[in-house]
């Protein structure tokens, strides 16, 4: 295992954060929880994170916005957000990528340890 | 005696000119009633010579077109009838007179209309031809408002899109959790071979609800024309390499023999998320018509494309069920019969052939019944 990530996960239904948090940590990730838009943001701009995993359903504010404001804050903007959607939510894809995202993971499609090779990828110097 | 002809009456001019007259009332009413109705009629009907200039126009066409009857006669069509198809300005004149195949084809798309309020109206067209004793020819259009059936399949489709996207929600978590469960249990016995079992047959339905939802996003986002993919660079050899380990073991199940064309094939268009969806799909059937040989999976290297191949042994597809294999919910002949690897909605091709397409490849198959079926799909390379 590299260094230690620090990662924001961002995501409503508790069973699922709790999942994909608990098996990050135990591959040696540094994982923070954040259940709502607001509570992403507070937390990503009280410290700083090499990767957020951002839900785009959110409850208080919507995903897309979380993205819009870390991409155009200037403490935040350089950090890697990587959104979580289902299938069939193509157009918020693509809004996501227009305002900036770095990438997605379609939650219906993917496994644990899937997400940790996608920000292993995103996080390796040569990616950047 | 002469032979006796009947004496034909004397011709009566008065009575003629009367007889005429009676004759003529008689076809003048019921040219009005023909008239009436045609100008009463729901349908927005109206019609065109041959110099595409308006001879018919009725009461409907009036209140969609708002143009009157008077104004509208001898005006050339396209400067009256404001119709459109596919947000494109559909143009009478382009498609009055065309051969009955062409027509059929149009006959068969839905046209809009923007009325005064700016509402928008659906209507399904239709074009006929009439040829007159002297020669002459008129093209009758008409149109029918299908608009309350336009947006009740719109409501289905949305209901569909919700309810799909709502299921999606617990199969992901079901699917995370029963993953951990397996990771956090790996390396330990502590769980019987029953334990396993259930939990193994636990994970195979839930990858065939999962599926089944797929299919239904994807079929309301087709309809909806939402369907949009994220098509980017895509290894093609991490995804055979993929799917290749997916399938073996049900290969290895079923008994038959499974390979994946060797070689470094680089990469292509596609949307990584969706090829697989491809994969999965053309290999799902082919598992499920194969019960004895072989599937297997061919790679073609064309100037700019890939050509993937998905050959089997199985069943083979009859003839006449050929046209229907990618429409909606064409299974071939069988309908709704349950198969031992699983009930299908036979949206599965329908869905496949939009994904390639939507990749910017073709999709297509040969097969010869009893001997095998081959499916083929093209990916841009880059």
């Amino acid at each position: 295992m590299g260094p230690k990530y620090k990662i924001l996960l961002v995501e409503d239904k508790e069973s699922l954060r709790t999942v994909y948090a608990e098996y990050l940590r135990m591959e040696g990730f540094v994982v923070d929880e954040a259940k709502d838009g607001q509570e992403a943001l507070d937390k990503a701009m009280a410290q700083k994170y090499d990767l957020v995993l951002l839900d785009v359903m959110l409850p208080k504010v919507d995903g897309l916005e979380v993205l819009k404001s870390l991409k155009s804050n200037p403490q935040t903007k350089d950090t890697k957000v990587y959104m979580l959607t289902v299938l069939g939510r193509d157009t918020v894809i693509k809004e996501g990528f227009d305002i900036g995202a770095d990438g997605y993971l379609i939650k219906d499609k993917i496994t644990p340890p899937m997400i940790k090779e996608e920000i292993l990828q995103a996080l390796s110097p040569k990616a950047s | 005696m002469d032979h006796n002809y009947p004496m034909q009456p004397p011709l009566d001019p008065r009575k003629i000119l009367s007889e005429l007259y009676v004759k003529n009332l008689e076809l003048y009413r019921e040219r009005s009633r023909i008239h009436e109705i045609i100008q009463q009629v729901a349908e927005v009907v109206f019609a065109v010579d041959q110099d595409y200039k308006i001879t018919l126009f009725n009461k409907t066409a009036e209140a969609v077109f708002n143009f009157s009857q008077e104004k509208a006669a001898g005006m050339s069509a396209d400067r009256v009838v404001k119709l459109s198809r596919d947000e494109v300005f559909f143009s009478v004149k382009e498609y009055a007179f065309k051969k009955e195949a062409t027509l059929n084809e149009i006959n068969k798309k839905s046209i809009t209309a923007i009325d005064r309020l700016g509402r928008k109206f659906y209507y399904r067209l239709n074009f006929a031809h009439t040829l007159m004793e002297t020669g002459e020819k008129e093209c009758v259009i008409t149109l029918t408002n299908i608009t309350n059936e336009v947006e009740e399949d719109k409501r289905k489709d949305e209901f569909i899109f919700v309810t799909g996207h709502e299921l999606k929600t617990p199969v992901t978590i079901i699917k995370n959790n029963l993953w951990m469960f397996r990771y956090l249990f790996a390396g330990k016995e502590t769980l019987t071979p029953r334990q396993k079992e259930l939990l193994n047959n636990t994970s195979e339905e839930l990858i065939h609800l999962n599926k089944l939802t797929t299919d239904l996003l994807d079929l309301s986002r087709i309809a909806q024309n939402r369907l949009v993919l994220n098509v980017r660079d895509c290894n093609i050899d991490q995804v055979l390499k993929d799917i290749g380990d997916s399938f073996s073991q049900m290969a290895n199940k079923q008994g038959l023999k499974f390979s994946v064309s060797k070689g470094q094939f680089g990469m292509v268009k596609a949307d990584k998320e969706r090829i697989y969806e491809v994969f999965e799909n053309l290999l799902s059937n082919a598992f499920k018509y194969t019960e004895k040989g072989y599937i297997k999976i061919g790679i073609a290297r064309q100037k700019s494309h890939l050509k993937i191949l998905i050959v089997d042994s199985g069943a083979g597809i009859e003839r006449k069920d050929y046209p229907k294999i990618f429409t909606k919910f064409g299974r071939g002949s069988e309908g709704l019969k349950v198969h031992e690897n699983g009930a299908s909605t036979g949206l599965g091709l329908y869905v496949t052939k939009n994904l390639v397409e939507q990749m910017g490849g073709k999709i297509g198959f040969t097969s010869e019944k009893g001997k095998g079926t081959e499916f083929w799909f093209t990916l841009k390379r880059t």
